[in-house]
């Protein structure tokens, strides 16, 4: 595939060796990861115990339960989520050559947030079951990121203008969400914390949901890196190499709204993650496309994993009696805590 | 400074006259603007008293105009009375004092940062100040409540002086990139409040979560008496510091010629719309958009920048704006009510995508 991508002027030679390795080390480090993850808890199970439980000979009968029963379905929906919004973030950020894209600030997850709020409340339901929730938020998602998208993407407006659009647009739609919310008690309880972003209580049945969606849009994605990398080295280089310019940044506009509505279907409104995790591929392997969407996936699993132990793990800083409620942080608080920054450097790093 | 001016976008009617080869003279122009002003205090007075009158009747009970009349002469402990009285007037005051509050700081930044779109709200000194609400409130700090302005001026001043510094030296000194860096500021806040919320008891959440949208809910009078005094310290001080603005519109050497302490001023009007703020976060939340809106619907009425007209003007549209979208939010869903925070997004988010486009066309 990447024998017909033109190479990019700034891409290092030194940072295309060390792609692999750096693949292989993302690896492992996710591997650990989801170790530690399945570990910790309320009832914190060793490593070597936690391996034992997933190869079906655990050293305690409960440790199956723990582990493959409860935390394991958590722990793939963080990673595949989190992958998700990841290559979404990376798609964005290379098609527009836009390195501020990032699709919670793109109208797209609160189109899509919206959307599942309204039918919920029209519905008077608790929760959607499986396809329509599917299908209304990726209806909301598309919805939502088409007007930014109609706004100014199309024209390719600066990338502070697009993320200022962005912004107002979600706006909008977080007080149209709020209205709703407002006016209902009942569904307000049920679905704020999905609503901020959360990972509390998902279990296989959300898992089953999940990953076909996840199935087809992340190849859908990754298949993408050969329009992503002629965009990416300008209009005029895309068309020359045959690309039909509009259309291709439509398709990468289209493929990363799906693969954040399933994100947010499993996860809520999470942010952050696919503006990190494509800047830190690009720091550690160049910027070329073909090979930041894989590494994209990988660092973004890793980083919503690693979220939501921290979100998690606030439990047990709080000591017990100081506060009210123990309640664990919204995965999505965290993602807030760590992308302000990361967006602020972004902003005032010179221009290159 | 950043290298937007404002002058030549909103206020272009009124540099048309004075400019050389045109007219000579100024007195035209003055003339055009009175009636305007005129025409806009009027409207804005009628838009206050009217929205004024019907946030007495609307509500839970509705009540007619002749029972509103009866309450103000009705015993102590009647029912109308209390509504009347105790709930739904201060929330009428509060409501207009906090609008006016909000368009002031909004005008004083747009003119101190010479920087159109600049609104506390957008340059995260809300969130500063909502930071610290929430955290005196959820945690239990033990904080005077009379004192809860002042410490979330503290909080607006901290993060609106950090956005300052780093958006001056941000990517390009555009206005823009100073709001991109209040939203990077602004996502991090709301991390924080989020998390200072989840420590709270489950049963306030929704009470903080309308306080975050900016709401007038269950406002009574002793959330007035918590605002006027620093709003009666603020208010005159931004208006005593109008000539010394319309100086430094003309640019940092102009105003300088002119006999005005150019950083004293800035750092003067930047604290005062920090207090201004900061006090209307304290009681009603932080409520966006109002100081982006007002000072420009003032500014693109009159025609005019000077900012000895802009400001007093601001202080009563932004409070019509706040009373109207707060009655309206009460009587389309009645009984039931919509927090004002709600409208003023609804209707101020797009009105600034409408302001950033007019800004393209002029820039093309």
């Amino acid at each position: 595939m990447s024998r017909t991508v033109p190479d990019l002027a700034d891409d290092l030679p030194a940072t295309a060796r060390r792609f692999r390795s750096v693949l292989a080390a993302g690896t492992v480090l996710l591997i650990v990861g989801v170790v530690i993850a399945l570990g910790i808890g309320t009832d914190p199970i060793a490593p070597a115990d936690v391996v034992r439980a997933l190869v079906g000979q655990p050293t305690r009968a409960y440790h199956e339960h723990i582990v493959v029963g409860l935390r394991l379905p958590r722990a793939l929906i963080a990673l595949t989520a989190g992958g998700m919004l990841a290559l979404a973030g990376a798609l964005l950020q290379s098609g527009a050559r836009n390195p501020l894209a990032e699709p919670s600030m793109l109208g797209v997850t609160g189109g899509a947030v919206l959307a599942v709020v309204a039918v919920l409340t029209v519905t008077s339901r608790a929760a959607l079951p499986g396809l329509l929730g599917a299908g209304t938020a990726l209806a909301g998602a598309l919805a939502g990121g088409g007007v930014v998208y109609l706004l100014g993407w199309r024209r390719r407006a600066g990338p502070e203008r697009l993320l200022l659009d962005g912004v107002l647009v979600s706006a909008v739609l977080s007080s149209l969400t709020s209205v709703l919310l407002l006016l209902d008690g009942a569904l307000f309880g049920t679905v704020l914390r999905w609503v901020v972003g959360s990972l509390n209580g998902r279990v296989w049945s959300d898992w089953a949901l999940l990953w076909p969606w996840a199935a087809l849009a992340v190849p859908a994605g990754l298949l993408c890196a050969r329009p992503a990398a002629a965009l990416f080295a300008g209009d005029d280089v895309a068309a020359g190499v045959g690309l039909p310019v509009p259309r291709a940044r439509a398709l990468l506009f289209l493929v990363a709204t799906v693969l954040t509505a399933g994100a947010v279907t499993a996860v809520g409104a999470i942010g952050s993650i696919g503006l990190i995790a494509p800047h830190l591929a690009r720091l550690l392997v160049g910027s070329h496309p073909a090979r930041v969407l894989p590494l994209s996936v990988l660092l973004g699993a890793t980083l919503l994993l690693g979220a939501d132990l921290l979100a998690s793990a606030s439990t047990w800083l709080v000591p017990a009696g100081a506060v009210e409620n123990r309640a664990a942080l919204p995965t999505g608080a965290v993602t807030a805590l760590i992308g302000g920054p990361v967006l602020l450097r972004l902003l005032t790093r010179g221009r290159r | 400074m950043t290298t937007e001016v404002t002058t030549g976008r909103t206020g272009g009617l009124s540099t048309e006259p004075s400019a050389p080869g045109t007219s000579p003279r100024r007195a035209p122009a003055a003339r055009r603007t009175w009636p305007r002003v005129a025409v806009l205090a009027g409207v804005s007075v009628a838009v206050l008293l009217a929205a004024g009158v019907a946030g007495l009747m609307v509500g839970s009970p509705t009540l007619g105009a002749a029972q509103v009349r009866d309450a103000f002469g009705a015993a102590a402990d009647d029912l109308v009375r209390i509504t009347v009285l105790e709930s739904r007037l201060p929330r009428w005051v509060l409501g207009a004092l906090a609008g006016g509050a909000l368009a002031l700081a909004g005008a004083l930044l747009q003119d101190v940062l010479r920087n159109p779109i600049a609104a506390p709200d957008l340059l995260g000194v809300s969130g500063g100040c909502a930071v610290v609400v929430a955290a005196t409130a959820i945690l239990g700090l033990d904080i005077p409540r009379a004192l809860l302005p002042g410490a979330a001026t503290l909080g607006g001043l901290l993060i609106g002086a950090a956005v300052l510094a780093v958006g001056l030296r941000a990517r390009s000194a555009s206005g823009l990139s100073m709001i991109l860096v209040g939203l990077a500021c602004s996502t991090f806040l709301t991390g924080c409040v989020i998390a200072i919320i989840t420590l709270g008891a489950p049963s306030n959440v929704g009470l903080f979560y309308s306080y975050l949208l900016g709401s007038l809910v269950n406002r009574g009078w002793e959330d007035v008496r918590l605002v006027a005094p620093w709003l009666a310290v603020a208010l005159p001080g931004a208006l005593l510091l109008a000539p010394r603005l319309n100086a430094l519109r003309l640019g940092d050497e102009v105003a300088a010629g002119l006999g005005v302490g150019v950083a004293a001023t800035r750092r003067a009007v930047f604290a005062l719309a920090c207090v201004l703020t900061a006090a209307v976060v304290a009681t009603c939340g932080p409520i966006g958009f109002v100081a982006l809106i007002a000072p420009h619907l003032v500014r693109r009425v009159l025609g005019s920048t000077d900012a000895r007209l802009v400001l007093p003007l601001c202080v009563l549209v932004g409070a019509a704006v706040l009373v109207g979208a707060d009655v309206l939010g009460r009587a389309l869903v009645a009984p039931r009510e919509i927090a004002v925070g709600v409208w003023t997004v609804l209707v101020g988010a797009p009105m600034l995508l409408w302001l950033l486009r007019a800004r393209d066309r002029s820039a093309a």
